[in-house]
């Protein structure tokens, strides 16, 4: 009797201090657990902090890519819509053979990949392509000629949209009042405008958050052609995630700001 | 007089489909031109044609003795001031809208200023001066377009479709104005319109058009409606008319208002159409009575003087009307 009250005592002291390993293996583990856990978030919270800083404390290497990356999609956007956006009335307000065609065409254009253009006018603009001797290659301009390509065909298009939708008495008025077709691109222009400004900040969507013309035409130079696309594909490769991260918030407020200025220009123009 | 426009053999299509059919036109320099006829008879096109908007396909149109050709048309198009019948305005102020015309034909603001408020006080519309478009009544909008057609001082006035959508005062606003831009200005107006009697009150000349052709007189008792061809009635929606020609399918009817017979009681004759209505307008016309009369559809009948006094009528008294389905043209 005496040995199966001793072994019954023994089972229950085992039985205990396993459940007491247990809970420590168990206590163990989730402070591990969230020790690790603590550690990615810190991480990731880290970076946006020190991006946040960067962007503060305007760091002029940040500062740089950004102007650079500004300057080139406003100036491509800007002589795109030069040439977009009468092109687009013009067609819209004649007929002529080819027009479909034409309007297929544009459509085709407009989901061209960006790659596809930098390769095309690598070829042109290489040492060796057609024109080498300008030397353009890895220069803003060549992003510039490269983004109008890509921002044309869109600017273009909805341009076209934009007048074939407006009111078929407008065009009686335009010629009843003996405007020349010069006039009446202005006046096309000027009534819809809201449209064209939808058109042109499309456009310039377009240009600030493309990588592949960025990359293979401006080549990444720091400080010349290295533009908030590119920096955030190297920087994060190199392991600067901090940096990729500003630009991204950066990139991020200048499409917000964008759209702010959409809606601003949409309440004062109605 | 002299014609200012002479129209041969204009044909005009879209697609296939004919909206002028060998048109022939002939309109007197400072004459009021009024064009009648049912939605979708091709007045609006014939219009555009006047006002050089659009060319012919066929025929040849003549301005002022020289032919519309298309390098002289945005020449021709200066002599000619288009109000549509659904006017649009620019986006901005009614002063802008007016002035427009005169900066795209590059007039100097000096001159620019004092013709739009010549204009502006013309159409007694100087309060609207800084209103925004889009604030605007329909008549005003009216308004605000023969302005911005009458500013470049044209020759000719062409509205279509003007009294549409416009209160009584600005009815009788614009029939003043007219009746002015003629006999002070020696313009030439031409519009369109469905009231047949403001058209007579109106007008020097009137024409109708129905299908695309054109019809060098007022046709009176013109009714638009469905043919059925088994029991040889027309049903205009409000009255029922008896056609015994055998033709299957027409959609328009006018009723020579000279062959239509009145008596206080029913015919006992051959003929087929007789309703009972009541006058409702007796007007004098060169010798000639005309009488207004209600028979579910309005009808108007002329009659001579002795007719009229022997039957004594007057106004809101009840008559029978009657007319053979020979005095009925069908379309």
């Amino acid at each position: 009797m005496k040995f199966y009250r001793s072994l019954k005592i023994i089972i229950i002291l085992c039985f205990f201090s396993f459940q007491i390993s247990a809970k420590d293996e168990v206590l163990r583990l989730a402070i591990a657990t969230t020790a690790e856990n603590s550690g990615s978030n810190r991480f990731f919270l880290d970076a946006i902090i020190s991006s946040f800083n960067l962007i503060l404390d305007i760091d002029a290497a940040l500062f740089n890519i950004v102007i650079t990356s500004l300057k080139v999609s406003f100036t491509a956007v800007f002589i795109a819509s030069l040439i977009g956006i009468p092109l687009g009335i013009i067609v819209a307000l004649n007929e002529f053979s080819g027009k479909k065609l034409l309007m297929i065409s544009l459509n085709t254009l407009m989901a061209l990949p960006t790659v596809v253009i930098g390769l095309i006018l690598y070829g042109i603009l290489n040492r060796q392509g057609l024109l080498g001797d300008m030397a353009l290659l890895y220069t803003p301009a060549a992003i510039i000629i490269g983004l109008c390509i890509l921002v044309i065909p869109i600017i273009w298009n909805l341009t076209i949209s934009a007048v074939s939708s407006t009111d078929p008495r407008l065009a009686n008025t335009c010629k009843s009042l003996g405007a020349t077709q010069t006039q009446r691109v202005f006046i096309y222009i000027s009534e819809t405008r809201f449209a064209l400004i939808t058109a042109i900040v499309t456009g310039f969507g377009r240009a600030i958050g493309e990588v592949g013309i960025a990359m293979m035409l401006g080549g990444n130079i720091q400080g010349f052609t290295r533009t908030m696309t590119t920096a955030i594909a190297l920087e994060t490769s190199k392991g600067a995630f901090e940096f990729a991260l500003a630009l991204g918030i950066i990139l991020l407020f200048v499409a917000f700001f964008i759209n702010i200025l959409l809606q601003y220009f949409q309440l004062k123009i109605r | 007089m002299k014609n200012l426009y002479q129209l041969d053999h204009i044909v005009f299509n879209y697609d296939g489909d004919i909206f002028l059919n060998d048109i022939n036109i002939k309109i007197d320099k400072s004459s009021i031109v009024g064009i009648v006829g049912p939605n979708g008879s091709g007045k609006t096109t014939l219009l555009k044609l006047l006002s050089f908007l659009n060319l012919p396909h066929y025929g040849s149109l003549f301005y002022d003795g020289t032919e519309l050709m298309k390098n002289n048309i945005n020449q021709f198009r200066k002599s000619v001031g288009y109000v549509q019948q659904d006017p649009y305005l620019f986006r901005g102020t009614v002063y802008k809208n007016i002035e427009i015309g005169l900066k795209l034909n590059h007039i100097n603001q000096k001159r620019r200023i004092k013709k739009v408020s010549k204009i502006l006080s013309l159409l007694k519309i100087e309060y609207l001066s800084t209103r925004l478009t889009h604030s605007l009544s329909g008549g005003e909008t009216k308004k605000v377009a023969i302005g911005q057609a009458m500013v470049l001082e044209p020759d000719v006035l062409i509205m279509d479709e003007p009294f549409s959508s416009l209160d009584k005062d600005s009815i009788y606003e614009l029939e003043e104005l007219i009746t002015f831009l003629r006999t002070e200005l020696n313009k030439t107006i031409i519009f369109t319109t469905h009231d047949q009697i403001q058209a007579q009150k109106l007008t020097d000349h009137i024409y109708t058009i129905i299908k695309g052709k054109l019809f060098p007189t007022h046709l009176i008792n013109l009714f638009s409606g469905k043919f059925n061809t088994s029991n040889k009635v027309f049903d205009t929606g409000k009255q029922l008319i008896t056609i015994d020609n055998g033709v299957n399918n027409l959609e328009l009817i006018a009723i020579d208002p000279r062959q239509i017979v009145l008596s206080l009681q029913e015919l006992d004759s051959s003929m087929q159409n007789s309703f009972l209505g009541k006058i409702t307008g007796i007007t004098e016309d060169s010798n000639n009575i005309k009488l207004n009369i209600d028979i579910g559809e309005k009808i108007q009948a002329i009659i001579t003087y002795k007719a009229f006094s022997d039957l004594k009528l007057s106004l809101r008294m009840k008559v029978w009307v009657s007319f053979k389905s020979s005095s009925i043209m069908i379309f």
